[in-house]
Protein backbone atom coordinates (compact mmCIF):
# COMPACT_ATOMS: atom_id res chain seq x y z
CA UNK A 1 0.00 0.00 0.00
CA UNK A 2 1.49 3.41 -0.82
CA UNK A 3 0.98 6.55 0.97
CA UNK A 4 -1.29 7.56 -1.72
CA UNK A 5 -3.70 5.32 -1.01
CA UNK A 6 -6.63 5.72 1.75
CA UNK A 7 -6.50 3.72 5.06
CA UNK A 8 -9.97 4.86 5.47
CA UNK A 9 -12.65 6.23 2.68
CA UNK A 10 -15.96 6.86 3.77
CA UNK A 11 -18.99 7.25 0.69
CA UNK A 12 -22.31 8.88 1.50
CA UNK A 13 -21.86 7.66 5.15
CA UNK A 14 -24.90 8.22 7.68
CA UNK A 15 -25.73 7.46 11.10
CA UNK A 16 -29.11 7.72 12.91
CA UNK A 17 -29.53 6.96 16.43
CA UNK A 18 -33.11 5.92 17.04
CA UNK A 19 -32.81 6.16 20.58
CA UNK A 20 -32.64 10.00 20.75
CA UNK A 21 -34.01 10.15 17.10
CA UNK A 22 -31.02 12.12 16.27
CA UNK A 23 -28.96 12.45 12.83
CA UNK A 24 -25.46 11.95 14.09
CA UNK A 25 -23.69 11.55 10.93
CA UNK A 26 -25.64 12.58 7.16
CA UNK A 27 -24.10 11.83 3.82
CA UNK A 28 -20.32 12.03 5.04
CA UNK A 29 -17.67 11.01 2.22
CA UNK A 30 -14.23 11.08 3.37
CA UNK A 31 -10.80 9.82 2.46
CA UNK A 32 -7.74 9.64 4.60
CA UNK A 33 -4.62 8.64 3.62
CA UNK A 34 -1.67 6.58 4.88
CA UNK A 35 0.61 8.47 7.23
CA UNK A 36 -2.02 11.46 7.17
CA UNK A 37 -2.68 13.48 10.24
CA UNK A 38 -6.64 14.48 10.16
CA UNK A 39 -8.30 16.35 12.74
CA UNK A 40 -11.83 16.44 12.66
CA UNK A 41 -13.01 19.35 14.13
CA UNK A 42 -16.83 20.53 15.32
CA UNK A 43 -19.37 21.62 18.18
CA UNK A 44 -20.49 19.12 20.30
CA UNK A 45 -23.13 16.69 19.38
CA UNK A 46 -21.85 17.31 15.97
CA UNK A 47 -20.87 13.76 15.13
CA UNK A 48 -17.16 13.53 15.23
CA UNK A 49 -17.07 10.65 17.64
CA UNK A 50 -19.31 8.47 16.15
CA UNK A 51 -17.09 8.90 12.67
CA UNK A 52 -14.49 7.73 14.91
CA UNK A 53 -16.77 5.04 16.45
CA UNK A 54 -18.08 4.09 12.85
CA UNK A 55 -14.14 3.82 11.10
CA UNK A 56 -13.56 1.47 14.02
CA UNK A 57 -16.06 -0.62 13.22
CA UNK A 58 -18.23 -0.45 17.13
CA UNK A 59 -20.94 0.76 15.24
CA UNK A 60 -22.52 0.24 11.92
CA UNK A 61 -23.70 3.00 9.78
CA UNK A 62 -27.60 3.49 9.11
CA UNK A 63 -26.35 4.09 5.16
CA UNK A 64 -23.46 4.86 2.87
CA UNK A 65 -20.06 2.59 3.30
CA UNK A 66 -16.85 2.57 5.33
CA UNK A 67 -13.59 1.18 3.32
CA UNK A 68 -10.12 0.04 5.41
CA UNK A 69 -7.23 -0.07 2.97
CA UNK A 70 -10.29 -0.50 0.36
CA UNK A 71 -11.48 -2.87 1.83
CA UNK A 72 -15.54 -2.78 3.36
CA UNK A 73 -15.50 -2.40 6.83
CA UNK A 74 -19.14 -3.94 7.00
CA UNK A 75 -17.63 -7.44 5.16
CA UNK A 76 -14.87 -7.81 7.64
CA UNK A 77 -16.29 -10.73 9.88
CA UNK A 78 -14.16 -10.81 12.28
CA UNK A 79 -13.97 -6.63 13.58
CA UNK A 80 -12.54 -7.24 17.21
CA UNK A 81 -9.12 -8.82 15.32
CA UNK A 82 -9.76 -5.71 13.05
CA UNK A 83 -9.64 -3.05 15.46
CA UNK A 84 -7.00 -5.30 17.81
CA UNK A 85 -4.62 -5.24 14.71
CA UNK A 86 -5.47 -1.91 13.16
CA UNK A 87 -6.65 0.46 15.44
CA UNK A 88 -5.63 2.63 18.60
CA UNK A 89 -8.03 4.37 20.70
CA UNK A 90 -6.81 7.54 22.73
CA UNK A 91 -9.81 8.80 25.08
CA UNK A 92 -10.51 12.18 26.33
CA UNK A 93 -11.10 10.41 29.81
CA UNK A 94 -8.37 7.98 29.58
CA UNK A 95 -10.17 4.69 30.82
CA UNK A 96 -7.23 3.35 32.96
CA UNK A 97 -7.99 0.72 35.28
CA UNK A 98 -7.27 1.91 38.69
CA UNK A 99 -5.70 -0.52 40.86
CA UNK A 100 -3.20 -1.90 38.11
CA UNK A 101 -0.10 0.14 37.18
CA UNK A 102 0.69 1.76 33.80
CA UNK A 103 2.73 -0.86 32.26
CA UNK A 104 0.01 -3.49 33.60
CA UNK A 105 -2.60 -0.88 31.79
CA UNK A 106 -0.47 -0.61 28.84
CA UNK A 107 -0.85 -4.46 28.82
CA UNK A 108 -4.47 -4.72 28.58
CA UNK A 109 -4.59 -4.75 25.10
CA UNK A 110 -2.76 -8.49 25.03
CA UNK A 111 -4.34 -9.83 28.36
CA UNK A 112 -7.40 -11.31 26.44
CA UNK A 113 -5.11 -15.20 25.33
CA UNK A 114 -5.03 -14.90 29.31
CA UNK A 115 -0.80 -13.82 29.16
CA UNK A 116 1.17 -11.54 28.16
CA UNK A 117 3.66 -12.67 25.88
CA UNK A 118 7.31 -11.26 27.34
CA UNK A 119 7.47 -9.68 24.00
CA UNK A 120 4.83 -7.44 24.30
CA UNK A 121 6.33 -6.80 28.13
CA UNK A 122 9.51 -5.94 26.46
CA UNK A 123 7.33 -3.52 24.22
CA UNK A 124 5.59 -2.05 26.07
CA UNK A 125 8.41 -1.25 28.44
CA UNK A 126 10.18 0.56 24.97
CA UNK A 127 7.35 2.60 24.05
CA UNK A 128 7.03 3.86 27.93
CA UNK A 129 10.31 5.19 27.47
CA UNK A 130 10.10 6.54 24.51
CA UNK A 131 7.04 8.53 25.78
CA UNK A 132 9.17 9.49 28.86
CA UNK A 133 6.81 7.51 30.65
CA UNK A 134 9.71 5.03 31.80
CA UNK A 135 10.34 6.04 35.30
CA UNK A 136 6.63 5.47 36.15
CA UNK A 137 6.07 1.83 34.99
CA UNK A 138 5.42 0.45 37.96
CA UNK A 139 3.40 3.55 39.48
CA UNK A 140 -0.23 3.00 39.74
CA UNK A 141 -2.60 4.98 37.64
CA UNK A 142 -4.34 6.72 40.09
CA UNK A 143 -1.42 8.65 41.19
CA UNK A 144 -0.62 9.64 37.33
CA UNK A 145 -1.13 13.51 36.80
CA UNK A 146 -3.49 13.63 33.86
CA UNK A 147 -0.51 14.19 31.07
CA UNK A 148 1.18 11.14 32.31
CA UNK A 149 -2.49 9.46 32.33
CA UNK A 150 -3.04 10.78 28.10
CA UNK A 151 0.41 9.27 27.44
CA UNK A 152 -0.09 5.81 29.00
CA UNK A 153 -3.35 6.01 26.99
CA UNK A 154 -1.07 6.14 24.26
CA UNK A 155 1.32 3.69 24.57
CA UNK A 156 -1.37 1.22 25.26
CA UNK A 157 -3.00 2.25 21.99
CA UNK A 158 0.47 1.60 20.08
CA UNK A 159 0.85 -1.64 21.64
CA UNK A 160 -0.36 -3.29 18.66
CA UNK A 161 1.43 -1.53 16.37
CA UNK A 162 -1.78 -0.01 14.80
CA UNK A 163 -2.19 1.39 11.36
CA UNK A 164 -4.21 3.78 12.57
CA UNK A 165 -5.01 5.97 16.10
CA UNK A 166 -8.34 7.10 16.78
CA UNK A 167 -8.05 9.92 19.10
CA UNK A 168 -11.43 11.11 20.52
CA UNK A 169 -10.67 14.54 22.03
CA UNK A 170 -7.17 13.40 23.63
CA UNK A 171 -6.48 17.36 24.84
CA UNK A 172 -10.01 17.92 26.64
CA UNK A 173 -9.15 17.04 30.12
CA UNK A 174 -5.36 18.14 30.20
CA UNK A 175 -4.53 21.89 30.81
CA UNK A 176 -2.94 23.82 27.77
CA UNK A 177 0.87 23.00 28.67
CA UNK A 178 -0.33 18.84 28.59
CA UNK A 179 -2.28 19.30 25.89
CA UNK A 180 0.39 20.76 23.69
CA UNK A 181 2.87 17.71 24.36
CA UNK A 182 0.12 15.10 23.90
CA UNK A 183 -0.18 16.98 20.81
CA UNK A 184 3.43 17.34 19.83
CA UNK A 185 3.90 13.46 21.01
CA UNK A 186 1.10 12.60 18.62
CA UNK A 187 2.66 14.45 15.52
CA UNK A 188 5.90 12.96 16.44
CA UNK A 189 4.39 9.45 16.29
CA UNK A 190 2.64 10.08 13.12
CA UNK A 191 5.94 11.53 11.48
CA UNK A 192 8.22 8.56 13.06
CA UNK A 193 6.01 5.63 12.85
CA UNK A 194 4.05 6.86 9.84
CA UNK A 195 1.38 6.24 11.72
CA UNK A 196 -2.31 7.31 10.61
CA UNK A 197 -3.65 9.74 12.73
CA UNK A 198 -7.78 10.46 13.10
CA UNK A 199 -7.77 13.04 15.90
CA UNK A 200 -11.31 14.80 16.93
CA UNK A 201 -10.91 17.65 18.64
CA UNK A 202 -12.05 21.45 19.85
CA UNK A 203 -8.56 22.42 20.25
CA UNK A 204 -7.77 25.17 17.86
CA UNK A 205 -4.13 23.97 18.57
CA UNK A 206 -4.85 20.72 16.18
CA UNK A 207 -4.05 22.90 12.96
CA UNK A 208 -0.35 23.79 13.61
CA UNK A 209 -0.19 19.81 13.92
CA UNK A 210 -2.73 18.03 11.75
CA UNK A 211 -1.76 17.71 7.99
CA UNK A 212 -5.93 19.27 7.33
CA UNK A 213 -8.83 19.52 9.46
CA UNK A 214 -12.16 18.44 8.86
CA UNK A 215 -15.31 20.35 9.72
CA UNK A 216 -18.33 18.60 10.46
CA UNK A 217 -21.28 20.63 11.50
CA UNK A 218 -24.76 18.89 12.35
CA UNK A 219 -23.60 15.95 11.11
CA UNK A 220 -22.55 16.72 7.86
CA UNK A 221 -19.17 17.86 6.03
CA UNK A 222 -18.47 21.31 5.65
CA UNK A 223 -16.28 22.19 2.85
CA UNK A 224 -13.74 25.46 3.54
CA UNK B 1 0.87 -11.08 34.15
CA UNK B 2 -1.43 -13.22 33.33
CA UNK B 3 -5.11 -13.85 33.63
CA UNK B 4 -4.94 -15.46 37.64
CA UNK B 5 -2.98 -12.51 38.62
CA UNK B 6 -5.11 -9.88 37.25
CA UNK B 7 -7.89 -11.33 38.58
CA UNK B 8 -6.69 -12.01 41.82
CA UNK B 9 -5.29 -7.90 41.83
CA UNK B 10 -8.86 -7.40 40.72
CA UNK B 11 -11.12 -9.17 43.11
CA UNK B 12 -8.66 -7.73 45.93
CA UNK B 13 -8.83 -3.90 44.59
CA UNK B 14 -11.71 -3.82 47.40
CA UNK B 15 -10.57 -5.33 49.92
CA UNK B 16 -13.47 -5.52 52.61
CA UNK B 17 -16.16 -6.39 49.59
CA UNK B 18 -13.38 -9.41 48.75
CA UNK B 19 -13.15 -10.76 52.03
CA UNK B 20 -16.91 -10.78 52.57
CA UNK B 21 -17.60 -12.60 49.86
CA UNK B 22 -14.91 -15.05 50.41
CA UNK B 23 -16.35 -14.95 53.82
CA UNK B 24 -20.01 -15.68 52.87
CA UNK B 25 -18.93 -18.30 50.46
CA UNK B 26 -16.58 -20.03 52.88
CA UNK B 27 -19.33 -20.14 55.58
CA UNK B 28 -22.07 -21.29 52.64
CA UNK B 29 -19.31 -24.07 51.81
CA UNK B 30 -18.85 -24.67 55.70
CA UNK B 31 -22.16 -25.63 56.35
CA UNK B 32 -22.21 -28.25 53.51
CA UNK B 33 -19.41 -29.96 55.23
CA UNK B 34 -20.46 -30.27 58.05
CA UNK B 35 -24.30 -31.29 57.24
CA UNK B 36 -22.86 -33.07 54.46
CA UNK B 37 -19.57 -34.35 56.74
CA UNK B 38 -21.01 -35.56 59.69
CA UNK B 39 -22.74 -38.19 57.65
CA UNK B 40 -20.01 -39.04 55.61
CA UNK B 41 -17.59 -39.03 58.48
CA UNK B 42 -19.78 -41.75 60.66
CA UNK B 43 -20.10 -43.61 57.33
CA UNK B 44 -16.06 -43.91 56.80
CA UNK B 45 -15.60 -44.62 61.04
CA UNK B 46 -18.09 -48.07 60.26
CA UNK B 47 -16.23 -48.85 57.42
CA UNK B 48 -13.01 -48.70 59.04
CA UNK B 49 -13.76 -51.16 61.80
CA UNK B 50 -14.72 -54.04 59.28
CA UNK B 51 -12.37 -53.21 56.38
CA UNK B 52 -8.92 -52.73 58.53
CA UNK B 53 -9.87 -55.65 60.29
CA UNK B 54 -10.90 -57.50 57.05
CA UNK B 55 -14.13 -58.58 58.31
CA UNK B 56 -16.07 -60.38 55.99
CA UNK B 57 -19.54 -61.30 57.76
CA UNK B 58 -21.02 -60.02 60.66
CA UNK B 59 -23.80 -62.62 62.55
CA UNK B 60 -26.88 -61.29 64.25
CA UNK B 61 -29.90 -62.29 65.54
CA UNK B 62 -32.53 -62.86 62.62
CA UNK B 63 -34.80 -60.13 62.19
CA UNK B 64 -33.35 -57.98 64.38
CA UNK B 65 -33.32 -54.30 63.20
CA UNK B 66 -31.05 -53.03 65.99
CA UNK B 67 -27.83 -53.98 66.77
CA UNK B 68 -28.08 -52.91 70.50
CA UNK B 69 -30.91 -55.71 71.13
CA UNK B 70 -29.67 -58.25 69.13
CA UNK B 71 -28.83 -61.12 71.41
CA UNK B 72 -27.33 -64.63 69.83
CA UNK B 73 -26.02 -67.22 71.93
CA UNK B 74 -22.00 -66.32 72.47
CA UNK B 75 -20.85 -69.85 71.56
CA UNK B 76 -21.91 -69.35 68.17
CA UNK B 77 -18.43 -68.28 67.55
CA UNK B 78 -16.76 -71.37 68.60
CA UNK B 79 -19.10 -73.07 66.00
CA UNK B 80 -18.34 -70.62 63.31
CA UNK B 81 -14.59 -71.22 63.55
CA UNK B 82 -15.48 -75.16 62.95
CA UNK B 83 -16.36 -74.17 59.34
CA UNK B 84 -13.55 -74.95 56.52
CA UNK B 85 -14.13 -71.48 55.29
CA UNK B 86 -13.52 -69.38 58.15
CA UNK B 87 -10.17 -67.85 59.45
CA UNK B 88 -11.25 -66.59 63.08
CA UNK B 89 -14.93 -65.32 64.61
CA UNK B 90 -15.06 -63.51 67.51
CA UNK B 91 -18.75 -62.63 69.75
CA UNK B 92 -18.96 -59.42 70.97
CA UNK B 93 -21.63 -57.79 73.49
CA UNK B 94 -22.59 -54.17 73.27
CA UNK B 95 -23.84 -52.03 75.59
CA UNK B 96 -24.27 -48.05 75.75
CA UNK B 97 -23.45 -46.83 79.13
CA UNK B 98 -24.39 -43.04 80.20
CA UNK B 99 -21.65 -41.47 81.25
CA UNK B 100 -21.00 -37.61 82.24
CA UNK B 101 -24.57 -36.83 79.46
CA UNK B 102 -22.20 -38.62 77.13
CA UNK B 103 -23.07 -42.16 75.64
CA UNK B 104 -20.48 -44.25 75.74
CA UNK B 105 -19.95 -47.75 74.28
CA UNK B 106 -19.31 -50.67 76.40
CA UNK B 107 -18.05 -53.96 74.06
CA UNK B 108 -17.56 -57.47 75.33
CA UNK B 109 -14.52 -59.20 74.07
CA UNK B 110 -13.90 -62.51 73.26
CA UNK B 111 -10.57 -63.46 75.32
CA UNK B 112 -7.80 -63.96 72.58
CA UNK B 113 -10.22 -62.38 70.18
CA UNK B 114 -8.66 -61.73 66.53
CA UNK B 115 -10.35 -57.60 67.76
CA UNK B 116 -7.49 -57.03 70.21
CA UNK B 117 -4.81 -57.17 67.19
CA UNK B 118 -6.50 -53.80 66.20
CA UNK B 119 -5.49 -52.02 68.99
CA UNK B 120 -2.42 -50.49 70.03
CA UNK B 121 -2.11 -50.08 73.69
CA UNK B 122 -0.85 -46.78 74.77
CA UNK B 123 -0.51 -47.80 78.30
CA UNK B 124 -0.76 -50.88 80.95
CA UNK B 125 -2.16 -53.77 79.91
CA UNK B 126 -5.04 -55.67 78.60
CA UNK B 127 -7.85 -56.76 81.42
CA UNK B 128 -7.97 -59.53 82.31
CA UNK B 129 -11.52 -62.03 82.95
CA UNK B 130 -12.73 -62.78 86.06
CA UNK B 131 -11.04 -59.27 87.59
CA UNK B 132 -13.44 -56.56 87.01
CA UNK B 133 -11.06 -55.18 84.79
CA UNK B 134 -11.27 -52.95 81.50
CA UNK B 135 -8.89 -50.77 79.12
CA UNK B 136 -10.38 -47.20 77.43
CA UNK B 137 -10.17 -45.80 74.05
CA UNK B 138 -7.60 -43.01 74.86
CA UNK B 139 -10.38 -40.07 73.26
CA UNK B 140 -12.50 -41.48 76.37
CA UNK B 141 -9.88 -41.27 78.64
CA UNK B 142 -9.40 -37.44 77.76
CA UNK B 143 -12.66 -36.30 77.59
CA UNK B 144 -13.31 -38.52 81.19
CA UNK B 145 -9.92 -36.55 81.67
CA UNK B 146 -9.06 -39.70 83.84
CA UNK B 147 -5.54 -41.13 84.92
CA UNK B 148 -5.85 -45.55 84.68
CA UNK B 149 -8.03 -45.69 87.77
CA UNK B 150 -11.73 -46.97 87.95
CA UNK B 151 -14.63 -46.72 86.52
CA UNK B 152 -18.23 -47.65 87.38
CA UNK B 153 -20.75 -49.66 84.96
CA UNK B 154 -24.08 -50.47 86.11
CA UNK B 155 -23.23 -49.82 89.50
CA UNK B 156 -20.11 -52.46 89.51
CA UNK B 157 -16.80 -50.90 89.96
CA UNK B 158 -14.25 -51.71 87.30
CA UNK B 159 -10.09 -51.19 87.58
CA UNK B 160 -8.72 -49.74 84.11
CA UNK B 161 -5.86 -51.82 83.54
CA UNK B 162 -5.15 -49.97 79.97
CA UNK B 163 -5.57 -47.44 77.76
CA UNK B 164 -5.94 -48.26 73.95
CA UNK B 165 -5.82 -46.80 70.36
CA UNK B 166 -7.73 -47.93 67.85
CA UNK B 167 -8.43 -47.01 64.27
CA UNK B 168 -12.00 -47.29 64.47
CA UNK B 169 -13.58 -43.60 66.29
CA UNK B 170 -16.20 -46.14 68.01
CA UNK B 171 -13.72 -47.85 70.20
CA UNK B 172 -11.72 -44.74 70.60
CA UNK B 173 -14.24 -43.36 73.08
CA UNK B 174 -15.22 -46.75 74.49
CA UNK B 175 -14.70 -49.05 77.29
CA UNK B 176 -13.73 -53.09 76.48
CA UNK B 177 -13.82 -55.74 79.14
CA UNK B 178 -13.58 -59.41 78.38
CA UNK B 179 -17.16 -60.62 76.83
CA UNK B 180 -17.92 -62.97 80.25
CA UNK B 181 -17.38 -60.12 82.78
CA UNK B 182 -19.75 -57.84 80.66
CA UNK B 183 -22.33 -61.21 80.27
CA UNK B 184 -21.92 -60.82 84.08
CA UNK B 185 -23.03 -57.14 84.68
CA UNK B 186 -25.50 -57.25 82.72
CA UNK B 187 -27.17 -60.01 83.68
CA UNK B 188 -27.19 -62.21 79.85
CA UNK B 189 -24.80 -64.76 80.75
CA UNK B 190 -23.81 -66.91 77.45
CA UNK B 191 -25.45 -63.95 75.09
CA UNK B 192 -23.48 -62.05 72.41
CA UNK B 193 -24.79 -58.79 70.40
CA UNK B 194 -23.33 -59.94 67.39
CA UNK B 195 -20.02 -62.00 65.71
CA UNK B 196 -17.41 -60.94 63.38
CA UNK B 197 -15.90 -63.84 60.87
CA UNK B 198 -13.54 -63.26 59.18
CA UNK B 199 -12.86 -65.98 56.29
CA UNK B 200 -9.68 -67.80 55.11
CA UNK B 201 -7.98 -65.49 52.04
CA UNK B 202 -8.97 -68.56 49.42
CA UNK B 203 -13.13 -67.29 50.49
CA UNK B 204 -12.94 -64.17 50.16
CA UNK B 205 -14.30 -63.54 46.48
CA UNK B 206 -17.91 -62.72 45.66
CA UNK B 207 -19.33 -65.97 45.19
CA UNK B 208 -17.53 -67.97 47.69
CA UNK B 209 -18.66 -65.29 50.41
CA UNK B 210 -22.02 -66.17 49.49
CA UNK B 211 -21.60 -69.60 49.91
CA UNK B 212 -20.54 -69.38 53.14
CA UNK B 213 -23.46 -66.98 54.26
CA UNK B 214 -25.68 -69.57 52.70
CA UNK B 215 -23.91 -71.98 54.43
CA UNK B 216 -23.80 -70.03 58.41
CA UNK B 217 -27.75 -69.48 57.55
CA UNK B 218 -28.94 -73.41 57.27
CA UNK B 219 -26.50 -74.54 60.27
CA UNK B 220 -27.33 -71.51 62.56
CA UNK B 221 -31.09 -70.96 61.84
CA UNK B 222 -31.76 -68.33 64.28
CA UNK B 223 -28.83 -66.10 62.92
CA UNK B 224 -28.79 -63.82 60.11
CA UNK B 225 -25.00 -63.98 58.38
CA UNK B 226 -24.79 -60.62 56.23
CA UNK B 227 -21.80 -59.23 54.31
CA UNK B 228 -19.73 -56.73 56.05
CA UNK B 229 -20.44 -53.92 53.79
CA UNK B 230 -24.37 -54.48 53.63
CA UNK B 231 -24.04 -54.61 57.27
CA UNK B 232 -22.61 -51.25 57.53
CA UNK B 233 -24.74 -50.14 54.83
CA UNK B 234 -27.65 -51.20 56.57
CA UNK B 235 -26.21 -49.63 59.77
CA UNK B 236 -26.01 -46.62 58.28
CA UNK B 237 -29.05 -45.70 56.47
CA UNK B 238 -30.34 -43.66 59.23
CA UNK B 239 -27.30 -41.68 57.82
CA UNK B 240 -28.48 -41.94 54.39
CA UNK B 241 -31.39 -40.16 55.20
CA UNK B 242 -29.84 -37.84 56.86
CA UNK B 243 -27.41 -37.17 53.80
CA UNK B 244 -30.53 -36.88 51.45
CA UNK B 245 -31.58 -33.95 54.08
CA UNK B 246 -28.49 -32.35 54.33
CA UNK B 247 -27.79 -32.76 50.69
CA UNK B 248 -31.17 -30.39 49.95
CA UNK B 249 -29.87 -27.92 52.62
CA UNK B 250 -26.57 -27.80 50.92
CA UNK B 251 -27.91 -27.46 47.49
CA UNK B 252 -30.52 -24.34 48.89
CA UNK B 253 -26.67 -23.05 50.51
CA UNK B 254 -25.08 -23.12 47.59
CA UNK B 255 -28.02 -21.67 46.00
CA UNK B 256 -28.23 -18.47 47.97
CA UNK B 257 -23.81 -18.95 47.92
CA UNK B 258 -24.52 -18.27 43.87
CA UNK B 259 -26.89 -15.84 44.40
CA UNK B 260 -24.62 -13.64 46.55
CA UNK B 261 -21.77 -13.87 44.54
CA UNK B 262 -23.61 -13.17 41.33
CA UNK B 263 -25.22 -9.94 43.23
CA UNK B 264 -21.16 -9.16 43.63
CA UNK B 265 -20.27 -9.13 40.50
CA UNK B 266 -22.97 -7.49 38.90
CA UNK B 267 -22.39 -4.20 41.07
CA UNK B 268 -19.04 -4.61 40.27
CA UNK B 269 -19.82 -5.44 36.18
CA UNK B 270 -21.98 -1.80 36.59
CA UNK B 271 -18.49 -0.11 38.48
CA UNK B 272 -16.36 -1.60 36.41
CA UNK B 273 -17.80 -1.11 32.87
CA UNK B 274 -16.61 1.48 31.06
CA UNK B 275 -13.52 -0.37 31.57
CA UNK B 276 -15.43 -3.69 29.86
CA UNK B 277 -16.38 -1.10 27.16
CA UNK B 278 -12.75 -0.27 26.42
CA UNK B 279 -11.35 -3.36 26.24
CA UNK B 280 -14.19 -4.27 23.24
CA UNK B 281 -13.01 -1.28 21.90
CA UNK B 282 -9.41 -2.11 22.01
CA UNK B 283 -9.72 -5.42 20.57
CA UNK B 284 -10.98 -7.89 23.17
CA UNK B 285 -13.25 -10.45 22.21
CA UNK B 286 -16.48 -10.59 23.62
CA UNK B 287 -16.39 -14.23 24.85
CA UNK B 288 -13.28 -13.35 26.44
CA UNK B 289 -14.70 -10.12 28.20
CA UNK B 290 -17.74 -12.52 29.43
CA UNK B 291 -15.53 -15.26 30.99
CA UNK B 292 -13.36 -12.63 32.90
CA UNK B 293 -16.76 -12.71 34.81
CA UNK B 294 -16.68 -16.68 35.15
CA UNK B 295 -13.10 -16.76 35.51
CA UNK B 296 -13.63 -13.93 38.43
CA UNK B 297 -16.57 -16.19 39.83
CA UNK B 298 -14.32 -19.57 39.91
CA UNK B 299 -11.60 -17.72 41.55
CA UNK B 300 -13.62 -16.36 44.23
CA UNK B 301 -15.16 -19.56 44.72
CA UNK B 302 -12.31 -21.22 45.10
CA UNK B 303 -10.92 -19.28 47.65
CA UNK B 304 -14.33 -18.89 49.35
CA UNK B 305 -14.47 -22.62 48.79
CA UNK B 306 -11.09 -23.16 50.25
CA UNK B 307 -11.44 -21.46 53.48
CA UNK B 308 -14.90 -23.04 53.91
CA UNK B 309 -13.46 -26.38 53.38
CA UNK B 310 -11.42 -25.72 56.31
CA UNK B 311 -13.59 -24.33 58.41
CA UNK B 312 -16.31 -27.39 57.62
CA UNK B 313 -13.12 -29.85 58.98
CA UNK B 314 -12.88 -27.85 62.31
CA UNK B 315 -16.65 -27.43 61.86
CA UNK B 316 -17.41 -30.87 61.99
CA UNK B 317 -14.44 -31.78 64.19
CA UNK B 318 -15.98 -29.21 66.90
CA UNK B 319 -19.36 -30.65 66.64
CA UNK B 320 -18.27 -34.25 67.23
CA UNK B 321 -16.05 -32.86 70.68
CA UNK B 322 -19.11 -31.42 71.52
CA UNK B 323 -21.40 -34.28 71.81
CA UNK B 324 -18.64 -36.49 73.36
CA UNK B 325 -17.80 -38.43 70.83
CA UNK B 326 -14.14 -36.56 70.05
CA UNK B 327 -12.50 -40.06 69.07
CA UNK B 328 -14.70 -38.55 65.45
CA UNK B 329 -12.57 -36.97 63.22
CA UNK B 330 -13.61 -35.70 60.37
CA UNK B 331 -12.75 -38.16 57.27
CA UNK B 332 -13.96 -36.23 54.41
CA UNK B 333 -12.65 -38.61 51.28
CA UNK B 334 -11.24 -36.83 48.20
CA UNK B 335 -15.02 -37.41 46.40
CA UNK B 336 -16.70 -35.71 49.03
CA UNK B 337 -14.51 -32.67 48.44
CA UNK B 338 -14.93 -32.67 45.16
CA UNK B 339 -18.81 -33.35 45.44
CA UNK B 340 -19.03 -29.97 47.11
CA UNK B 341 -16.04 -28.21 45.49
CA UNK B 342 -18.56 -28.80 42.20
CA UNK B 343 -21.68 -27.63 43.60
CA UNK B 344 -19.75 -24.24 44.62
CA UNK B 345 -18.04 -24.36 41.13
CA UNK B 346 -21.56 -24.79 39.18
CA UNK B 347 -23.44 -22.49 41.35
CA UNK B 348 -20.21 -19.92 40.51
CA UNK B 349 -20.44 -20.64 37.07
CA UNK B 350 -24.00 -19.61 36.97
CA UNK B 351 -22.98 -16.30 39.05
CA UNK B 352 -20.99 -15.55 36.63
CA UNK B 353 -23.14 -16.42 33.59
CA UNK B 354 -25.23 -13.77 34.88
CA UNK B 355 -22.79 -10.49 34.47
CA UNK B 356 -21.11 -11.91 31.79
CA UNK B 357 -24.44 -12.60 29.64
CA UNK B 358 -25.23 -8.53 30.53
CA UNK B 359 -22.19 -7.47 29.12
CA UNK B 360 -22.03 -9.63 26.04
CA UNK B 361 -24.78 -8.04 25.26
CA UNK B 362 -24.27 -4.83 25.76
CA UNK B 363 -22.89 -2.19 23.45
CA UNK B 364 -19.47 -0.21 24.45
CA UNK B 365 -20.42 2.41 22.10
CA UNK B 366 -23.39 3.45 24.27
CA UNK B 367 -21.41 2.89 27.65
CA UNK B 368 -18.57 5.30 26.20
CA UNK B 369 -21.29 7.61 25.16
CA UNK B 370 -23.52 7.18 28.68
CA UNK B 371 -21.30 9.33 30.86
Amino acid sequence: MNSLEPVFRTENLSKYYPLTQSHALEGVSLAVKKGEFVGVKGPSGCGKSTLLYLLAGLIAPTAGQIYFQEKPVSRIKDKVRYRRENIGFVFQDFYLYPGFSVLQNVLFPCLYRGIVPVAARIKAEALLDELRMGHRTGAPVEVLSAGERQRACIARALLNDPECILADEPTGNLDSHNGQAILEMLKKINEQRKTTIVLVTHDERVSAYAHRLIHIIDGKLEHK
Amino acid sequence: MNIVSFLLKDIFRKKLRALLTILGISIGVCVCIVMLGIGESIKHSFKDVYGKRQIDIVIQENEQLSILLSRIEGNVSGRLKQFPEVEDAGAILLYIHKMQKAAVPVFGWETGDFLFEGVELTRGRLPAAGKNEVMVGDALMRALEKQPGQIKIKGQVFNITGVFKSSSPFEQSAVVMPLEDLQKTLGQSGKASFVNVKLKPAFRSGPAVEKTLNEIEQALPTVTAMRADAFVSEKTKFIVVGEQFSLMISLITIIAVALGLANTLIASSFEKKKFLAILLAIGWPKLAVGALFICESLVIALLGGGLGILLGFKATAFIFSAISIQAFVPQLSLVFIVKVVAMLLTGALFAGLVPAWITLNSNPVEIIRSE
